[in-house]
């Protein structure tokens, strides 16, 4: 049991809002909750477009892939979050390449670089120098280890992604609503496409060091899929999928810090909470 | 002139129909070939429609009908011959049609957008890249429901629609971008037969009174055959092209 747990628990929980004030003042938590919070935006607002697109599975896919960047970050000792943003963006281009040259499914092409993106990973990771701690955070999450460079990194790729949604609005909504017709007007629809992906491989970059790889996939449908049960607007649907991932983030966080948790599992065991009471309060 | 004035001048001014049928789409010689195929899917296709025609596409499946859509549209790229809109470049041609694509019926069944954020997204084309919709567009895509006659749905989820509802906001969707030429692929499949005589009865009214050019493929030959003043007949190349009654009289047994 945890020191916290224990202060808690001997405080039979009624102090718990007193320490939230607290917990602000350890630089780690402030830079966790700036973090979480660029995360907790950016996350559904790619999200949702990927799952109207039918590419629900992409963001899983471009997180493992991400783990290879991010083995070969920690062992050259360059920034993870930015090696794990360019392999991710370099296997977008190439998945792409790759089907289209061989006429191979899209699904076998994505199969391929999951499994190849682990070997590397895995290699990388053994050739340096106790890598598999720092390697288990990424994994699975951790407040802790966001420095105050990740922060600075993951806000200014946010507010580009926030700017480049925002800015493609009409034209997302199209190509996700209706690809053919998207087309037909004249729409650059395969480069609107890619664009989305690198947001994804974007976010995915961004939430990994809190989220976990493993487990911020869910981050991205999750939300979405619970505000989709409210039956409101396409505008409505992304605000209510941004408020039920910041609740969850915040959450997560909190949860993480006071059990002395992962974050990553923290938050998603928040999600799919938020999911089921999604699920029955339609019912 | 902006949305509401051109919609509603189009209406009142039924004068505005050229009875000649100016060029609208001149298709020459047109061949194509999905690399796949064994054979070519369009044969030397040539064909004028006028503005203002209402034209059936008819033939068996397979025999190019969507893809000669598609070929105007722009989403196909003929290996041979050539395709001329009522319109100089490419990029003004485009905003001149107004498409719906044929339904996949389950596509739109969980996408959470109301009536207007669909017709809404037929603006894009008119309004360029990165350029937001404004108050125009909404104007634009509020006259094109009163149009088809769903102005109270604004609101309403395109999800809680039925088969003929959603059909008819794809076409204020279409209209919202006020084209000349109106293209539907098989618009009316998911759409039950008390549905599509009303539904046949909108694109007629569209077609006489914004004198809209409308070319339609359909399966539906007989409904069709009463609507359409022009049937063209398609397999791989064109077996029939000239006035509905003729078609009917002549040939609806032998193809149908």
């Amino acid at each position: 049991m945890t020191d916290t747990l224990k202060i808690l628990l001997n405080k039979k929980y009624t102090n718990m809002l007193d320490l939230i004030p607290e917990i602000f003042q350890y630089g780690f938590m402030q830079r966790a909750f700036i973090a979480g919070t660029v995360i907790a935006i950016v996350s559904p607002l790619v999200g949702v477009f990927l799952i109207m697109k039918r590419y629900a599975m992409m963001p899983d896919t471009l997180a493992h892939v991400s783990f290879a960047g991010v083995a070969l970050g920690l062992l050259f000792a360059w920034n993870p979050i930015l090696t794990a943003l360019t392999v991710a963006v370099l296997s977008t281009i190439s998945i792409e390449a790759l089907r289209k040259r061989t006429g191979i499914f899209s699904e076998a092409a994505l199969a391929i670089f999951l499994s190849g993106s682990l070997a590397i990973a895995t290699i990388a990771l053994s050739l340096g120098q106790n890598l598999d701690t720092t390697a288990l955070g990424f994994l699975f999450g951790s407040i802790s280890t966001i420095t105050t460079t990740d922060v600075w990194v993951i806000l200014i790729l946010g507010v580009v992604t926030v700017v480049s949604i925002v800015a493609l609005y009409k034209e997302l909504f199209l190509i996700s609503f209706d690809e053919d017709l998207a087309s037909a007007s004249g729409l650059p629809t395969k480069r609107l496409t890619f664009v989305l992906l690198f947001l994804t491989a974007t976010v995915i970059a961004l939430a990994m060091k809190i989220v976990g790889i493993l487990l911020l996939g869910a981050l991205i449908v999750i939300p979405v899929i619970a505000s989709m049960q409210a039956k409101l607007n396409f505008k409505m649907t992304i605000l209510l999928s941004i408020v039920l991932s910041l609740i969850s983030v915040y959450g997560g966080i909190l949860l993480s810090y006071f059990l002395d948790i992962p974050s990553g599992g923290a938050i998603v065991l928040i999600l799919l909470a938020v999911f089921l009471s999604s699920l029955l309060i339609k019912k | 002139m902006n949305a509401l004035e051109d919609i509603t001048s189009r209406i009142r001014s039924k004068e505005h129909k050229s009875v000649s049928h100016s060029p609208c789409v001149t298709i020459n010689d047109l061949s194509f070939r999905y690399p796949s195929a064994e054979r070519n899917t369009l044969e030397k296709i040539s064909l004028t429609i006028g503005s203002g025609e209402y034209v059936a596409l008819l033939g068996p499946n397979g025999g190019g009908k969507t893809t000669l859509l598609k070929a105007i549209t722009g989403l196909v790229k003929p290996d041979s011959g050539s395709i001329e809109l009522c319109c100089s470049d490419e990029h003004s041609a485009r905003a001149h049609i107004g498409y719906v694509p044929q339904s996949s019926g389950s596509s739109h069944r969980s996408f959470p957008a109301t009536v207007l954020e669909v017709v809404l997204s037929g603006r894009v084309v008119r309004r360029g890249l990165f350029k937001p919709l404004g108050q125009e567009d909404k104007q634009a895509s509020l006259d094109a429901l009163r149009v088809v006659g769903l102005s109270t749905y604004t609101n309403r989820l395109i999800t809680d629609l039925s088969g003929g509802e959603r059909q008819k906001v794809f076409i204020a969707r279409a209209l919202a971008g006020q084209p000349t030429i109106l293209i539907l692929d098989e618009p009316t499949t998911d759409i039950d037969s008390n549905s599509r005589e009303e539904f046949y009865k909108l694109l007629k009214g569209l077609n006489r009174d914004l004198n809209l050019t409308v070319i339609l493929v359909s399966h539906d030959i007989e409904t069709v055959a009463g609507q359409a003043e022009r049937i063209i007949y398609l397999d791989n190349q064109i077996l029939f092209d000239g006035h509905t009654k003729d078609f009917t009289e002549q040939k609806i047994h032998q193809h149908a």
